[in-house]
This record gives structure tokens, sequence and C-alpha cells, in this order.
């Protein structure tokens, strides 16, 4: 029986744990270069309406849909850092159980955050 | 789950008709100008043959049925010169469901599922937190992530779909009143027809005109509406809670 305050690992997988979140944060970066960030969604304040323009007030469209598409940029590109960090953690995680020959008395609070509820 | 709201067929397709539409407005509108002209002129040159009473009364007429003409060729002209923009709001709709919400979509499972299953092993407390406290909010904000981009791609095809009823039904109704004036201006060609002619175009274009516009308007409302309610309806589809304090959920340390 193990002491729930330690951990057992197999270190290499936790490894492969942290590539694989780089790995998303790579997919997620393709994503946020093109087209998120590269403003390859970005539309004018005319792309809403092809008739008269007096009918349809399209900076009301206009700014809601920039709002929202910086809000989506903003998020994306939070990803990919996040992500990359993770991948990271994980494998200073790995580090400390092969420092303390993959038994380790965690401590999270070095690797983690505690999420926001 | 293909959801019946997000964008169907391709692009291209609705691209296309937008711009079979502008094409079709402006073939028709040549016709209208130059039929009404050949109508008009006929009225002119037949002039002295007309009574004063007459005259009178095709000039009102002809008063109507131009004014009844402005008010339609003012869309048509409109949508010549403003259709561009709105081809990119069809294929950016379609970029947010196909370069956005799919390839998101495709890295919620990958989140989930460890890199070796064998990671299975890994026991404790570091890893009740990891599996526990870091994979699902990360899981749960790419989720909304997606739906995010779905719900964008939902709001700009329905205002793209009624920017291309719009030119379709402006287009069949410019069809329309461009026939009723060639048989005009072609009944015109004999001068006892005239009077008649002129008083059947100016009839015909006034009701056509008046349906088209209320159409039209109901067409505008709709994206008017999508406009003002923009904001509620991102609250009811996306749930913001994944985002903490509106930002990607962080689970890394320092």
């Amino acid at each position: 029986m193990t002491d729930p305050a330690t951990t057992r690992v197999i270190t290499d997988h936790v490894r492969e744990e942290a590539d694989k979140w780089r790995v998303l944060s790579d997919d997620m970066g393709a994503i946020n270069k093109n087209p998120i960030g590269n403003n390859g969604l970005e539309l004018g304040s005319h792309s809403f309406f092809l008739g008269p323009t007096e009918l349809v007030p399209q900076e009301m469209h206009f700014r809601a849909y920039s709002g929202f598409y910086d809000d989506v940029k903003r998020l994306v590109a939070a990803a990919v850092t996040e992500w990359h960090q993770l991948g990271g953690a994980l494998d200073r995680q790995a580090d400390e159980f092969d420092r303390t020959d993959q038994t380790v008395k965690a401590d999270l609070d070095k690797i983690y955050r505690e999420p926001v509820p | 789950m293909p959801n019946p709201d997000e964008p169907q067929g391709s692009a291209s397709e609705h691209t296309s008709a937008i711009e079979k539409g502008v094409e079709q407005i402006r073939h028709h509108l040549d016709k209208i100008i130059n039929d009404a002209r050949r109508l008009v002129n006929n009225a002119n040159s037949n002039w002295f043959f007309l009574t004063p009473a007459v005259k009178w009364w095709i000039s009102r007429k002809l008063r109507e049925f131009q004014s009844a003409l402005d008010r339609i060729l003012k869309y048509a002209t409109e949508v010549l010169a403003h259709h561009t923009p709105v081809l990119s709001l069809i294929n950016i709709s379609f970029h947010w469901l196909n370069a956005v919400k799919g390839p998101v979509s495709d890295l919620s499972p990958r989140i989930e599922l460890h890199a070796n299953r064998n990671l299975a092993f890994w026991e404790g407390a570091t890893a009740g937190y990891y599996n526990g406290k870091v994979i699902p909010p990360q899981k749960a904000a790419v989720e909304a992530l997606a739906a995010k981009a779905g719900f964008i791609s939902e709001w700009l095809y329905s205002i793209a779909m009624s920017n291309v009823k719009f030119v379709t039904e402006l287009s069949t109704m410019i069809g329309k009143i461009a026939g009723e004036i060639a048989s005009a201006a072609l009944e015109s060609e004999t001068v006892i027809n005239i009077p008649w002619a002129i008083d059947r175009i100016a009839a015909a274009v006034g009701v056509l005109v008046e349906t088209t516009i209320n159409t039209l308007l109901g067409i505008v409302d709709r994206i008017v509406t999508a406009g003002e309610n923009v904001r509620k309806i991102v609250s009811d589809r996306v749930d913001n809670t994944k985002f903490p304090g509106g930002a990607w959920p962080q689970s890394v340390a320092g």
C-alpha cells in the first residue's frame, strides 16, 4: 500500500504526457496563427448588409462581432501558452520524481495552481 | 451532431447566389432604363396628337411610375455598390465552422486521453490533482471555445442568408418590373395604346414596388434583430463559466 501523500509514477509516461500538451499547444497555435490571430476572421462595418445603408445600423453588428472576436483571440492565445506551460509543469513533476527515486511527497503548490472556481 | 442552424452547403454556393442576383439586377436595370426611356419618348413624340386632358393625365401617371421606379432603383443601386463586403461575411461564417469550431472540437478528446495509457498507474495526490483538477477545466474550456465558434458561425450565417434572400427577392422583383416595362414600351409603339400602356405600367409598377419593399423590409428586420440580440444569444448559448473571470483556466503555477 502506498501512502496517499506519496506518488508512484513511471516518469517516462509523465514526460510523454508533457509532450502531449506541447503538441496540443502547437495545434492550438496553428489555429491561432490562421485564421484567429492573423485577423483572418475580421469583418468590416459594412459587411453585414448589402442594401441601403440607412436601413440597418451595422455599427451595432460590427461592434458586437469585433468584441466577440477579440475575446476569442485572447482565449486562444492564452490556451496556447497555458498548454505549453502545462507541458513544462509535467516535466518538472517528472524531474522531481526522478530526483526522489520515483516516490515523492507531493508538493502540488510548486507545480500547479488551484483552479479558480 | 450537426446543428440545423449552422452553415449549410458551401460558401461559394452562397456567394455565387449573391453574385448571380447582382448580375441579374444589373442586367434588368439596363433594360428598365432603356425601356422606360422608350416609353417616355413614345409618349413625348406623340404628345401632339393627345388632347390636353389626356396629356395632363399621362403626365400624372408618368410621375407616379417614375417615383415608384425610383424607390426600387435606389435599392438596386445600393446593392450594386455594397454587395462585396457581404461575400466576406459568408466566407467567414464558414471559416468559424470549418477552421475554428471543427479543429478546436477535435482537441477536446485528446486533452482527456493520456498520452500513454499506463499513466493510469500514476497514483497519489499529484495524479489525483492532475486528473481531477487540471484536465477537466482545460477540456471544459476547449468545449466552450468550440461552442463559441459554432455560435458565431451560425449568427453570421443567419445574417448572410438574410442578405442572400434580400438580393434574390430584389432581383426577382426587378425582373418582373423589367418585364412589365418592356411590354408597356412595346405597346407604346402604337400611338393609340399609349395612354392605356402608361396607365397599366404605373399601376403595375406601383403594386410591385410596394410588395417588394414590404418583403425586403421584413428581411431587413431580421438582420436588425440579429444585431440587437447578439449579446443575449451569446450568454444563452455559451457557458462562460468555463472561462473564470473571462480568461482561459490557469492550472500552472508561476
